[in-house]
């Protein structure tokens, strides 16, 4: 993708604070497309018989499928944080090193 | 025992895959992120000696471009935390106020609708909680929002959804030091959303059990999820430095991990106002986090100069470093005990989970209690 041409700083605005507010509305667009797959996903297994209405609104889990999605949410969260986590990391490893 | 109340918000399936997120994501920050900051705490720390230690440990850190982000990336799960109760809150507001319309209600709320609360707590919403304890809706959804956010805040490790670890605690002190005590009006001072008080009730099922908190939504919402569980509790809305009730009402005055939520002035004030509001020879009992500031470790010394920045809790230091034995001596209290008191789910009578050391985080609690003597 080209950069844009003449995308002035907005006044009192960091770029750090500008490309991280680009980045969640990037993400912010992606949630909304796997929102909308979902929900055509639900929508097509009502309508073809395979599940009732309420199916997903009154799901209860057992203690398998719990530890599945826990596992699924901490890699997700993991992943989605390394950025801050290599960030900490880093600065560790510098200041180790200044001090050694 | 229930391991839940009927007034409690009942999320439906994508708040409840919210509420695992944060409560995910603060783990995550826990397990992964603070041990890293620790580490680099640890590599600044300019020694023992240095007068200004944590304050030195706490401007280098701030120094590092990653733990700016750390710290945002903490405080975004807080701010982010508060936002979806709130909107699950807000969807089922009105369920909420029928399920707390009581017709024949054990216990009763009393509010002063010209309460104004401490300044401590008009300067910031404590933990980042829009609002604050003191935010009056009209109705129960700030008590709400404070009992659903609180348990996933204690990560289920206080009691779960009853959130009632620490009351519980409480009570089992009672036990431990004065097995057959047998008081017939029991008050909790800052009872917040009454998540502390149900214990005692069950503990002292023949004794009228107070509670006194600043906000009125808190406090309706409190007696309600009290009348959920079957608990007789008068609430009534107040200041625990000005508590509004006469000389000698009590037989027992506590409170649970309220003094890091006040401020300096008020730890004394409210443990002179127990005594005035004790009977002789009533018991006096305040609970708090099981560390002490002396003896916790560089890094959570620097944790609380975070706290009291970036989540409102001004009063942490102080309320751990307090010297709570003379505070009370000086009160006028006798046979004063401090030390730890083993998590409990349950008041056994001669328990002996009271002592010197502490176990750990959601393991002991902290607990400061005495006598007013029977004479002056």
């Amino acid at each position: 993708m080209s950069s844009n041409k003449r995308r002035l700083p907005i006044k009192g605005m960091s770029e750090n604070d500008d490309t991280l507010l680009q980045v969640i509305v990037a993400v912010t667009a992606q949630l909304a497309v796997a929102r909308e797959r979902v929900d055509t996903l639900e929508t097509l297994l009502v309508r073809h018989g395979v599940l009732p209405a309420d199916a997903v609104e009154t799901f209860t889990g057992t203690d398998e499928d719990a530890q599945r999605r826990d596992t699924l949410r901490s890699t997700l969260v993991a992943k989605v944080m390394e950025p801050i986590s290599n960030g900490m990391q880093a600065d560790l490893e510098r200041l180790e090193n200044d001090h050694a | 025992m229930p391991d839940r109340h009927a007034m409690l918000p009942v999320a439906n399936h994508d708040e409840m895959a919210e509420q695992f997120f944060i409560r995910d994501l603060k783990m995550h920050i826990g397990r992964k992120l603070d041990p890293l900051a620790e580490k680099m705490a640890a590599v600044l720390d300019p020694g023992e000696r240095n007068n200004a230690r944590v304050e030195t440990v706490y401007n280098e850190l701030q120094e590092q471009p990653s733990f700016g982000r750390f710290l945002s990336t903490w405080r975004a799960s807080q701010d982010v935390l508060w936002s979806l109760i709130g909107h699950s809150v807000d969807r089922q507001r009105g369920d909420l106020e029928e399920r707390a319309a009581i017709k024949q209600p054990l216990g009763s709320v009393t509010l002063d609708p010209d309460f104004v609360q401490p300044s401590y707590l008009e300067d910031g919403d404590v933990h980042l909680m829009p609002g604050g304890y003191g935010l009056d809706d009209g109705g129960v959804g700030q008590g709400a929002v404070m009992d659903n956010g609180g348990a996933i805040y204690m990560l289920g490790m206080n009691g779960g959804f009853l959130n009632d670890g620490r009351g519980w605690t409480l009570a089992s002190h009672l036990k431990a030091r004065w097995p057959d005590f047998a008081p017939d009006k029991i008050l909790e001072m800052g009872c917040g959303i009454g998540a502390s008080i149900v214990p005692l009730v069950e503990t002292y099922p023949e004794a009228e059990v107070h509670g006194i908190d600043v906000g009125a939504s808190v406090l309706r919402y409190a007696h309600a999820r009290a009348e959920s569980l079957d608990a007789a509790v008068h609430f009534k809305q107040g200041d625990a430095e000005r508590a509004p009730y006469p000389d000698e009402s009590f037989d027992c005055v506590f409170s649970c991990a309220l003094f890091h939520e006040t401020s300096p002035e008020a730890i004394s004030n409210i443990i002179k106002e127990s005594m005035r509001l004790l009977r002789p020879g009533g018991v006096v009992a305040h609970l708090e986090v099981p560390q002490r500031y002396e003896e916790v470790s560089l890094w959570n010394q620097v944790r609380g100069e975070v706290e009291r920045e970036y989540n409102n809790e001004p009063n942490w230091k102080t309320a751990i470093s307090a010297d709570y034995h003379s505070l009370l001596e000086m009160a006028g209290f006798e046979d004063i005990a401090t030390g730890y008191q083993d998590a409990a789910r349950e008041a056994v009578p001669g328990n002996d989970g009271f002592g010197g050391e502490s176990k750990g985080v959601f393991r002991s609690w902290f607990v400061a209690s005495g006598i007013k003597p029977k004479t002056a």
